[in-house]
């Protein structure tokens, strides 16, 4: 299982001053994998990758790609990483192809078809100048150079700001596909949406630390599921005081609440009732994070 | 792979750097067709002096000149300075010749003018001067600041060498030196500023290797223009009938090379360490000034020398070339030292550093 650990953090800390950027950072990556990395402005989303990538110096723990120490070893790892910025800029009196062949013979990349592939894919501009290019369009240019050197890993900072939604979802058939060819991705995202299309297991982060590392499904499953009922006789709010059941809110003959074990128990108490009306919802991601962000921890 | 960044120095900034080479060359070029004007100018002796006989015997200076028709009253005027505008009557009559007791060992100048026979004409005859080479620019030459462009080295704005080394190798450095500084900072503040460094060491580049192809993008240009310049000086003078020593003229702006590369060291190391352009090229435009001012004093006088020799250009002594043909190897190699030192120090500071966002 180790070998399949494509990016590993350990303790990893950054600080800016007395300010906390990170702070003791546990998490591991796997190859084939997707993994959103989840959190509001200022969790330290972007400070983690920039760290991971040495852009940003440590102040503690380690972080290891491929096995190789990120900072020590940050030139060979960045033969097989590939990375888009959350903000970037490029040589705008260039041409978009210009500038991405520049990049490719920074990496030592002599073939262009995949860059041609996936620009052609997004629609991508090549002959443009990269001053006339839009806001969207400049983020393809930073996608197309994430993908184009054919990398292991491929770490990516907001990848969908600026996107179009029909542009955001040709950017998830390349994320599928790539993890198809076994390539493994790092995403840092707002758009929880995306995250739960995408990707396999996300980390949460606030305020520098992390919260939880899981697969959405089993996320999902250890939040629980809400259930809203309304019966047409009086009922007991004192039946469904039971372990598994939360949040219980109760208005006449409306009851809420959200039950993360014991379905089967709080369904049968249910039935065992004459129901008017009844709704059992999964939570979307967007709620399971803000759930996070409200109370703390689920 | 390698090679790359130093190669898109070029592609980008191609058009500024030739506009700035076009200036240059011009400038060396366009200087040095002004000597023959200058030499005619100012280079003989005062005016009319071939109408004004002087012989000086101890204090006493004799002065005569030829009797001029319709001249009936003879005025000759004395100052310390060619411009005769302090100067004082020392003989008034009708004589065409007379004598003056000197006072003090200074420069003195004597001017001759006939009054017309019934009029208030004044026609001037000639001057006479004390000083064996007294021209305008070797009155200049004795001033403080040009006596800090000379150092103690004699010579005269009247000679080619003399004229170049005032005319152009005086403010060479200033011109290529800022701008060398310039674009060296702005080579990689830039990439901060713009916020492109996360995609530029997204790729196998290491800072080391980025910064020294910057250095070596911006060295190179500096020398083609280095070089460039010395060619159009030597091309400029060949078209004169001024003969100069090409070899020399050559390798005393070459001298200037490794003094530039110092600055560009220094512009770089600043660029990383304030990481934005303005007050990284405000520091690199205050080193190159203040290496300028220490040569200035210290060429004021012998007891300051050693101030020039605490600034690079100290260690570019290009009337060493010029006039002695002498080139000074080991100041060359002590700049270049001095160039790898301050370059190991911005490499040492860039990787320690964050990349800012």
């Amino acid at each position: 299982m180790n070998d399949d650990i494509v990016l590993k953090m350990r303790g990893l800390t950054k600080y800016y001053g007395d300010a906390v950027g990170i702070e003791d950072l546990d998490l591991n990556v796997y190859r084939g994998e997707i993994m959103g990395f989840l959190g509001p402005n200022g969790a330290g989303k972007t400070t983690t990758i920039r760290t991971v990538l040495g852009l940003l110096k440590k102040s503690a723990g380690k972080a290891k790609i491929f096995g190789l120490d990120s900072h020590e070893d940050s030139v060979k790892i960045r033969r097989r990483v590939g990375y888009l910025p959350g903000e970037f800029g490029m040589f705008n009196d260039l041409k978009v192809k210009s500038f991405l062949r520049y990049l490719l013979s920074l990496s030592d990349v002599k073939s262009e078809e995949k860059m041609m592939d996936v620009g052609n894919r997004l629609e991508l501009e090549f002959d443009r100048k990269i001053k006339e290019l839009s806001k969207g369009n400049r983020q393809k240019v930073g996608l197309v150079q994430a993908f184009m050197a054919d990398q292991d890993l491929i770490i990516l900072d907001e990848p969908t700001a600026g996107l179009d939604p029909l542009m955001q979802q040709r950017f998830y058939e390349l994320l599928r596909e790539e993890k198809d060819r076994g390539k493994t991705v790092f995403m840092s995202s707002h758009v929880l949406a995306e995250v739960e299309e995408v990707c396999d297991r996300v980390a949460i982060i606030k305020e520098g630390k992390l919260q939880v590392v899981e697969d959405i499904e089993s996320l999902r499953n250890k939040v629980g599921k809400k259930l809203i009922v309304e019966f047409s006789e009086e009922v007991s709010p004192g039946e469904f005081r039971m372990k598994g059941v939360n949040e219980l809110e109760v208005d006449d003959k409306k009851f809420s609440m959200v039950v993360t074990e014991n379905l089967d128990e709080v369904i049968k108490k249910v039935s065992a009732h004459s129901i008017v009306n009844m709704n059992l919802e999964t939570f979307s991601l967007e709620q399971l994070f803000l759930r996070y962000y409200s109370e703390g921890e689920a | 792979m390698i090679g790359r960044t130093f190669l898109m120095e070029f592609r980008r900034g191609w058009k500024g750097l030739t506009l700035f080479l076009i200036v240059v060359m011009i400038t060396a070029g366009g200087m040095v067709q002004f000597y023959p004007a200058v030499e005619e100018a100012m280079g003989g002796q005062p005016e009319g002096a071939e109408n004004v006989k002087m012989d000086i015997e101890g204090s006493t200076v004799e002065l005569s000149w030829e009797q001029y028709p319709n001249v009936t009253e003879y005025k000759v005027l004395q100052d310390n300075r060619s411009h005769m505008l302090t100067s004082t009557l020392v003989y008034n009559g009708t004589e065409n010749y007379t004598e003056v007791q000197l006072e003090t060992n200074e420069t003195k100048y004597f001017a001759v003018l006939g009054i017309l026979n019934g009029t208030d004409e004044v026609k001037f005859i000639g001057m006479a001067t004390t000083v064996k080479t007294s021209t305008a620019f070797d009155e200049l030459m004795e001033s403080d600041f040009y006596r800090g462009l000379r150092g103690d080295r004699e010579f005269s704005m009247t000679d080619i060498k003399g004229f170049i080394s005032i005319e152009f190798f005086s403010w060479w450095f200033l011109l290529s030196g800022l701008y060398i500084g310039y674009i060296s900072v702005n080579s990689i503040t830039k990439d901060f500023e713009e916020k492109r460094m996360d995609l530029i060491f997204s790729t196998p580049l290491s800072r080391t290797r980025y910064i020294l192809e910057k250095f070596a993008a911006i060295a190179f240009y500096s020398f083609i223009m280095v070089l460039l310049t010395g060619l159009i000086m030597v091309g400029s003078a060949q078209t004169l009938d001024v003969s100069v020593d090409a070899v020399n003229m050559i390798s005393a702006i070459m001298g200037s090379w490794p003094v530039l590369l110092v600055v560009e060291a220094v512009a770089m190391l600043c660029a990383i360490f304030f990481v934005e352009s303005r007050r990284a090229v405000g520091m690199t435009l205050l080193f190159a000034f203040t290496q300028y001012a220490l040569q200035i004093i210290s060429n004021f006088a012998k007891k300051y020398e050693y101030i020039g020799e605490m600034g690079i250009l100290g260690h570019w002594d290009y009337n060493q070339v010029l006039f002695d043909e002498v080139f000074g190897y080991a100041d060359f190699l002590l700049l270049t030292v001095i160039t790898a030192i301050i370059l190991t120090a911005a490499i040492f500071v860039f990787k320690k550093r964050d990349i800012p966002i």
